[in-house]
């Protein structure tokens, strides 16, 4: 039985997605199951799966196109199945009138130019016919006649000049020796010795070395990045913090839970800073308007590398979950974010973000805030520190945090009273059991 | 050689042929004893008679009925009228019978007659005694129509247009009759629809006729004073038209001024403009531009006239235009 394949909706905010890839061709046939086309939201890439066996007779969106949620992008059919009725209904859809109407376009366009072109260039009929008989762009040639024409003399001064470039003695001769072509030193002044040597360089590298620019479209994840990281960045007034901890206790900590299971320190700092958000509500709030939003709940957002992009997904109701749980659901976040097969409700209400690039040996640096939360808590590499207890240096696994807060909601106290207790915690972790 | 003014050497000319051909004769309005209005044939009748230098009534289609009766049956008569704007009066015998009658006889005669016509502005002849009527003329398929400016040129041409065996518009500009020139007695007949470069130059061609070769000869010194060398093309006769010969000058310089004394509107120059924007378009760097009087009849005001009629000084500022 013919069946139309939609644009599926993939999350309950989905308007539309853009179709990133067929992995089928018309013909193919298809299984339940299969892999059909991978989708691009304003979120995430999924990939949509066949839900009905046959042959993919018609693809109605091709690659790179975007279509409304529920708009029909293809046709599954038995191999000699009428599918007429299905295609004349799908026939007035807006996808396939673009296409026949974007050749004219160009057309019009193109006749407007060359029009444009004639009616600008004043110049004499034997003046034309030498200038195209030399293969002259009257466009390159001033007029000099009455009006601004271009009349004979001006075509025969560009013919004179054609090729013709000064240069100095000692140019000429450098430029023989080297066998440079003067004439190919675009300046407008004399050629000097100068010019010449640095163009003879430039000729031995570019030789050499094969300079390639590739262009390739953004991805709507690399897209979607750029706008709201521009966004907060031009939006929030940020405020930068740096405060080391002594992580003895917490590296002993977790050393002793690893017989149990095994904790990242990025477990541990979102467990101990989702608890002291809820004393410090300013740094776990959104500003709206004319309001602020402050919250008795915490969703932490954790950042998570991608080979091409970036994901904040959320552990939900982060201050109320057992260390284990966080750790359990951090993994798995990460894994399927890596994988492609988060949901979009798993990156959204996020109400403060933890990143922790430690791993990479980076010792401090400036998070962008991800709006609409008021702060993002950078979380940076343990080293080996000389430090000063009780009279005497010693070494101590010392790790620096770097809070980026947004002014409007948090001010520079508030935000060092918030760091300075995260320190305390995470220094002393047994004091979250009071 | 001999220095003649444009007057003598129209009489000698005309003398030439008559001492060669008892078949030539002249008749107009006072052309006989007293030596024709301009007394260009002062002294023809005591040398011809009355028989060949006869005078007429004043009747324009009489004089040229008459040269058109003489020229069918077997003479080679030399009409003259005392002004081109009475030609009007006798338009009907050289429009409808002189220009047509050979074609409709199929060729089977001849019309060797010519027709005098002096023209022009600059005696104070008022309005209806100085128009430049040559367009009409060489509007008219069968009328040959010649226009010297030099004594040389009128000598040569008329020899010419008396040899034709057809109807041959002869125009005397009025202002010219005292031009002097060197005129050798001997020359052959110059044959039509061979134009003449009174003054070569590089840099713009200037067409001109009759009196206007002279002001364009004046105009091309001026500006040489200024670094422009100026052709004088003298066509000699509007028809046949020497296109070759204006194509090949205009090639050399690519910039064009006509200079006629017509009224602009409906002018000969137009005609030449045509012809070179037809056959001479690749040659052009500038438009082609025209020096003719204005839109009026001629002023009876000496003033006025001077003002009317074009002069070097307006060729000049045209050339000028295109540099």
């Amino acid at each position: 039985m013919a069946k139309r394949i939609v644009m599926p909706k993939l999350g309950l905010t989905m308007k539309e997605g853009k179709l990133a890839k067929w992995y089928k061709a018309e013909g193919d046939p298809i299984k339940s199951g299969d892999k059909l086309f991978s989708i691009e939201t304003d979120k995430i890439t999924n990939d949509a799966e066949a839900t009905a066996d046959g042959v993919l007779r018609k693809i109605i969106v091709t690659e790179g196109q975007t279509v409304p949620v529920m708009e029909p992008v293809g046709i599954i059919a038995g191999a000699d199945e009428d599918i007429s009725a299905l295609l004349a209904e799908t026939a007035g859809s807006e996808a396939v009138k673009i296409e026949d109407k974007a050749p004219e376009v160009e057309k019009a366009a193109e006749v407007e130019k060359k029009v444009e072109r004639t009616g600008k260039i004043k110049v004499s009929p034997v003046a034309r016919k030498l200038a195209e008989e030399e293969g002259l762009d009257l466009e390159r040639i001033e007029g000099t006649g009455p009006g601004g024409r271009i009349v004979l003399d001006d075509v025969k001064n560009a013919i004179e000049n054609k090729g013709k470039v000064k240069a100095s003695p000692t140019a000429e001769k450098l430029a023989r020796e080297k066998g440079v072509d003067v004439s190919g030193i675009s300046s407008e002044k004399r050629v000097m010795k100068e010019d010449v040597i640095r163009a003879d360089r430039e000729a031995q590298y570019a030789s050499i070395a094969q300079p390639e620019d590739r262009r390739i479209p953004l991805t709507t994840m690399r897209r979607i990045i750029g706008e709201r990281m521009s966004e907060s960045a031009q939006t929030a007034p940020t405020v930068n913090f740096t405060i080391s901890v002594d992580m003895t206790n917490l590296k002993a900590l977790r050393e002793e839970l690893k017989s149990e299971r095994s904790i990242t320190y990025t477990d541990l700092i979102v467990k101990v800073t989702s608890l002291l958000l809820l004393e410090h509500p300013y740094l776990n709030c959104s500003l709206d308007g004319d309001e602020m939003i402050l919250r008795n709940y915490v969703n932490m957002g954790v950042a998570v590398a991608l080979e091409d992009g970036l994901l904040v997904p959320v552990v939900k109701n982060a201050h109320m979950k057992k260390l284990g749980v966080i750790s359990e659901e951090i993994k798995d976040l990460s894994y399927r974010a890596k994988t492609n097969q988060l949901q979009t409700d798993e990156i959204e209400g996020g109400t403060f973000t933890i990143t922790n690039i430690g791993m990479f040996g980076i010792e401090s640096f400036t998070p962008i805030i991800n709006q609409p939360e008021s702060a993002i808590l950078g979380v940076n590499a343990i080293v080996e520190t000389p430090v000063v207890v009780g009279g005497c240096v010693c070494t101590r696994p010392m790790m620096k945090l770097s809070l980026t807060a947004d002014h409007r909601t948090v001010d520079g106290a508030v935000a060092a009273m918030f760091l300075a207790r995260l320190k305390e915690m995470l220094e002393h972790p047994l004091k979250i059991l009071l | 050689m001999k220095t003649m003014s444009m007057m003598e050497a129209i009489r000698e000319a005309m003398n030439k042929r008559m001492r060669e051909d008892k078949n030539v004769l002249l008749f107009g309005e006072d052309v006989g004893a007293f030596g024709g209005c301009f007394g260009v044939s002062a002294g023809m009748f005591d040398e011809f008679g009355p028989e060949r230098v006869r005078d007429t009534p004043i009747s324009e289609g009489v004089i040229i009925g008459t040269a058109v009766g003489a020229a069918a049956t077997g003479l080679r008569p030399i009409a003259e009228l005392m002004f081109i704007d009475f030609a009007t009066v006798g338009a009907d015998q050289l429009v409808n019978q002189a220009a047509k009658m050979r074609y409709m006889f199929g060729g089977k005669i001849t019309l060797p007659m010519v027709v005098r016509l002096p023209l022009g502005a600059g005696i104070s002849a008022a309005a209806q005694h100085s128009q430049s009527l040559e367009a009409w003329m060489a509007h008219i398929p069968g009328l040959k129509v010649v226009y010297p400016s030099t004594p040389a040129d009128a000598y040569g041409l008329l020899l010419q247009s008396i040899d034709d065996e057809n109807p041959v518009i002869f125009l005397e500009h009025k202002v010219l009759y005292g031009a002097s020139g060197e005129v050798d007695e001997n020359m052959a007949p110059i044959r039509f629809g061979v134009g003449d470069v009174k003054r070569e130059g590089s840099d713009v061609t200037i067409v001109a006729t009759g009196k206007m070769v002279h002001e364009a000869l004046a105009a091309a010194e001026k500006l040489s004073e200024e670094g422009i060398e100026a052709e004088v093309f003298d066509p000699r006769t509007l028809y046949p038209f020497d296109k070759e010969g204006l194509l090949k000058s205009l090639e050399k310089t690519n910039k064009v001024v006509i200079a006629t004394e017509e009224n602009k509107r409906g002018s000969f120059a137009g005609e030449i403009s045509a012809i070179i924007a037809e056959d001479g378009f690749d040659y052009l760097d500038g438009p082609v531009l025209r020096v003719c009087a204005m839109n009026t009849p001629v002023p009876f005001s000496p003033v006025l006239e001077q003002y009317y009629i074009p002069s070097a000084d307006d060729i000049v500022k045209a050339v000028k235009k295109m540099f």
